[in-house]
């Protein structure tokens, strides 16, 4: 059997006919990143290549990046042997999945990805190949996402029923704009930022997504206003959040569709909202992409993969990344 | 029903006691009289009896789902609850509002099925399943295969509804404690003040000694006895009638008809307070006692091998008294003068000189089959609840052990889908034998860092259950230790915990079965 256009080594993916990396995690030469999230695009490479969308957010997260090589979606680079090119994955701004051709064979490594209409990115688009890398981040049955424009009104209904602020707690990348840009859809307020939402969020702006107005929360005059403050995961039960009196939480995540996590968070309410694609939407992907063969990581990895063995006749195997998908812990 | 379906939603919702008490006042003065038995029956996590096991209710959904098993018990794993499980597979819910009297819909629809045949209750659940939406089908699941586990204990449910009508709590929690059927007019029942109801008082517990022994003062304001590791239980004799009420708040007096028969020829009422421990010429440790928990029948052997007592430390009532307002020293000297006169066992006051003395003695717990020293001010009344400065426990350290993590598996509940559930191993020779399980002594933070660990190395799965590298170090401390074919190393012990994770350590570095034989050797001496 011929050896795998992409294998795991201790660095991350490597492909070795075009001498580069897939999101590796450790310092490497060259690498392709699929998107900015920590967990994929780490620091110390020496080339970094990412979409045209990635790059602006990828010099926000890591100042000393030596080199950004922005590339066109759908634009095909010769790498080494290969050919090599970045296709939306519908996850946050500027996700990828990447796209490599060796010879005959097509292998797609896809990130993380959604299927959900998000108006704060580029939409999925389906790419054929032979070998797909899929996440698992929500690889089982129990996962199926209500409609975002449902959770967007839930999320307002529940801030204009509370006379006090209301603090959301979700990702400062990629979560955080998503909200924005669908509140947009349905609302005109100001929406309050935790500093760390702040810059990405420009750049978002910048970039030309339409969302609704924002400033820091440095701009609030009452520790108790009514409003809608959306801050990082990590500011939950912080000292940071003695600055406002009165207040209720809430976290927007995938993990909230079952009871026992948003329990364990201990906020007030869970809204359903992931940026990674459900169980329907896995299956969906997977099926359309015509892939005989599927590399499993991040997530139930081995649970999807049995899956694609047993259920659709394809050949699943799980692959033992260092990604996290969207960790309960955020 | 619709209305404990939002009632359900909106708990999930709130974290302050006093604004889930609040739902919940608002909830039990809304819905009709009929409901309300059935609704605090539901909500105390009692099952409503319609033969509907978790197991089942699992076979009915895959008898007719496309899913396969394996994928429906891997969904379990992550979820933590078969309820909330087949809530969350049922492919395609609707958005049909349940009915709403909870009453009528248990009486005339769930108890029936009982009699039903195998094809009717499949029928009437996929008929549910199918049209009902999610959170309506979600309360069904719960409603019949029990234990909501919303989050309300007993107590705030009795707190609430004392509150409501105005009634005593010990009142209300003694009516609701007994025997009653959901059917009944349930605030009429609370409004019966006979006298016959199992008046059980709220018990007073001890706060664990968190200052050095001299802050506490004078050494002849406090009363000192051994803390023996048994079962707190309130005994109370009413006419005829004894019973035994543990501080699990659960009666228990079939599992003890020695304690029933001794106590039930006393000529006077009581309410006494006390451990029940297992003893011969003296008292045995827990591990003994442990032998007949939890025994349906309790045998004439068992009787014989194991004898229970009651060691008597407080006395509530005596006669028609209620001592509780009085002061510890004044109910020591009835309770030592009932005591005598009864032939009841009394737990011993130690009279160490000292601050110095009591240091002493509590180093000598374990030799004593205790597990440390109880601190009680002369002056205190018997309270309700936990107090900071009147009662205190002061337990020995624990017994300790220098373990490598072997298996996790996922916890349930608030603690679904990370590994939170741990199994520690020993040396023995080459090879890594398995001795506790341990769930708790980690915050948040470690446990999700040490998921993270897991996930990443994970060397084999069997179910639920992931074998990993053998890297990671912990300190587990335990309470006792007993021999047991539990385990591979052939010990058991007893309330384990972690109690550091030992990053400084490597697995050469950890204990053996050797050490774990030396401290069962040391634990039976004493």
């Amino acid at each position: 059997m011929d050896k795998d256009l992409i294998q795991l080594t201790d660095k991350g993916l490597y492909c070795a006919e075009g001498d580069f990396f897939v999101d590796p995690w450790r310092p490497t030469p060259s690498a392709f990143i699929t998107h900015v999230h920590g967990d994929h695009a780490h620091s110390g490479h020496e080339i970094y290549y990412c979409s045209e969308e990635s790059a602006p957010l990828l010099k926000h997260r890591i100042p000393d990046a030596k080199e950004i090589k922005p590339i066109k979606y759908s634009e095909k680079l010769k790498i080494g042997n290969c050919w090599v090119s970045f296709h939306p994955a519908g996850h946050i701004l500027g996700s990828s999945q990447i796209r490599v051709e060796y010879k005959n064979s097509v292998w797609v490594v896809s990130g993380d990805y959604k299927r959900t209409p998000d108006p704060s990115c580029k939409k999925f688009e389906v790419i054929e190949c032979d070998t797909f890398i899929t996440e698992s981040t929500f690889g089982l049955p129990i996962y199926h996402w209500p409609d975002t424009e449902v959770t967007a009104r839930e999320i307002l209904e529940w801030v204009n029923q509370h006379e006090g602020p209301s603090i959301l707690f979700c990702y400062s990348l990629g979560k955080a704009q998503r909200v924005l840009a669908e509140l947009a859809k349905i609302s005109n307020e100001t929406v309050y930022l935790h500093g760390a939402t702040m810059g990405l969020t420009q750049i978002y702006r910048d970039l030309g997504i339409k969302m609704v107005p924002t400033t820091s929360y440095l701009d609030l005059t009452q520790k108790d206003q009514k409003c809608l403050i959306l801050a990082p995961p990590s500011a939950h039960r912080s000292p940071w959040m003695k600055r406002f009196k009165n207040f209720q939480t809430g976290f927007a995540s995938g993990w909230m569709a079952i009871r026992g996590n948003k329990r364990r968070r201990n906020v007030e309410k869970g809204f359903i909202l992931s940026d990674h694609a459900d169980w329907n939407e896995l299956i969906q992907t997977i099926t359309e992409t015509k892939a005989k063969r599927v590399l499993v990581t991040h997530g139930f990895s081995d649970i999807l993969a049995q899956y694609l063995t047993e259920n659709m006749g394809l050949q699943g195997e799980t692959l033992q990344t260092q990604f996290e998908g969207e960790t309960a812990s955020e | 029903m619709k209305k404990l379906s939002e009632l359900f939603r909106h708990l999930d919702e709130v974290t302050a006691t006093n604004e889930r008490k609040s739902l919940l006042a608002n909830y039990f003065s809304s819905i009709p009289s009929e409901d309300l038995g059935w609704s605090v029956y539901v909500l105390s996590d009692k099952r409503v009896e319609a033969g509907i096991t978790s197991r089942k209710l699992r076979e009915l959904f895959l008898e007719k789902s496309d899913l396969q098993p394996w994928l429906f018990e891997e969904s379990y794993h992550h979820v933590g609850d078969t309820a909330e499980t087949v809530t969350l597979l049922v492919p395609a819910p609707g958005t049909v509002e349940p009915p709403l009297e909870l009453y009528k819909f248990i009486t005339e629809q769930v108890l029936p099925l009982k009699k039903k045949t195998p094809t009717e209750i499949s029928d009437f659940f996929w008929s549910k399943w199918n049209t009902w939406d999610r959170s309506s089908i979600f309360l069904l699941n719960k409603i019949v295969t029990g234990a909501l586990r919303i989050g309300v204990s007993f107590k705030t449910i009795v707190n609430v509804l004392a509150d409501l009508y105005s009634l005593p709590e010990s009142h209300v929690y003694a009516k609701l404690s007994g025997n009653w059927a959901p059917d009944i007019n349930l605030k009429d029942f609370l409004h019966q003040m006979d006298s016959e109801t199992l008046d059980f008082f709220p018990f007073c517990l001890a706060a664990p000694l968190e200052v050095p022994l001299e802050d506490l003062g004078e050494i002849k304001d406090w009363q000192i006895e051994w803390k023996y590791d048994g079962i707190r239980a309130q005994i109370k004799k009413t006419g005829p009638e004894v019973v035994i009420w543990t501080r699990g708040e659960e009666i228990v007096s079939e599992q003890f008809p020695e304690l029933i028969r001794k106590f039930e020829t006393y000529p006077s009422n009581f309410v006494l307070d006390g451990e029940i421990v297992v003893y011969k010429d003296g008292v045995l440790p827990f591990n003994q006692l442990q032998k007949r928990l939890g025994r349906k029948k309790i045998s004439s052997q068992i009787l014989s091998e194991f004898p229970t007592e009651f060691l008597a430390y407080d006395a509530l009532t005596l006669g028609e008294g209620d001592l509780r307002q009085r002061p510890l020293r004044e109910r020591r000297i009835l309770l030592e003068k009932f005591c005598s006169d009864s032939g009841t066992l009394i737990s011993n006051e130690l009279f160490p000189a000292d601050w110095k003395a009591v240091e002493d003695l509590r180093k000598v717990s374990r030799e004593n089959i205790a597990e440390g020293l109880m601190i009680k001010n002369k002056n205190s009344t018997y309270r309700e609840g936990r107090h900071r400065n009147f009662w205190f426990k002061y337990k020995v350290d624990p017994l300790t052990i220098d373990a490598v993590l072997v298996y996790a598996q996922s916890g349930s509940g608030r603690r679904s889908n990370l590994f939170t559930d741990y199994t520690f191993a020993v040396k023995k020779g080459e090879e890594y034998v398995t001795f506790a399980k341990a769930y708790s002594g980690l915050d948040d933070i470690e446990i999700e860092e040490l998921d993270r660990w897991i996930r990443r190395h994970t060397e084999e799965k069997f179910g639920p259950v992931r074998s990993v590298k053998l890297e990671q170090v912990f300190e587990i401390g335990f309470e006792g230790i007993m021999e047991s074919q539990r385990h591979k190393s052939g010990f058991a012990v007893r309330f384990p915990r972690i109690l550091r994770w030992r990053k400084d350590k490597l697995v050469k570095d950890i204990d053996t079965v050797d050490n774990l034989a030396g401290l069962l050797k040391s634990y039976e001496l004493s």
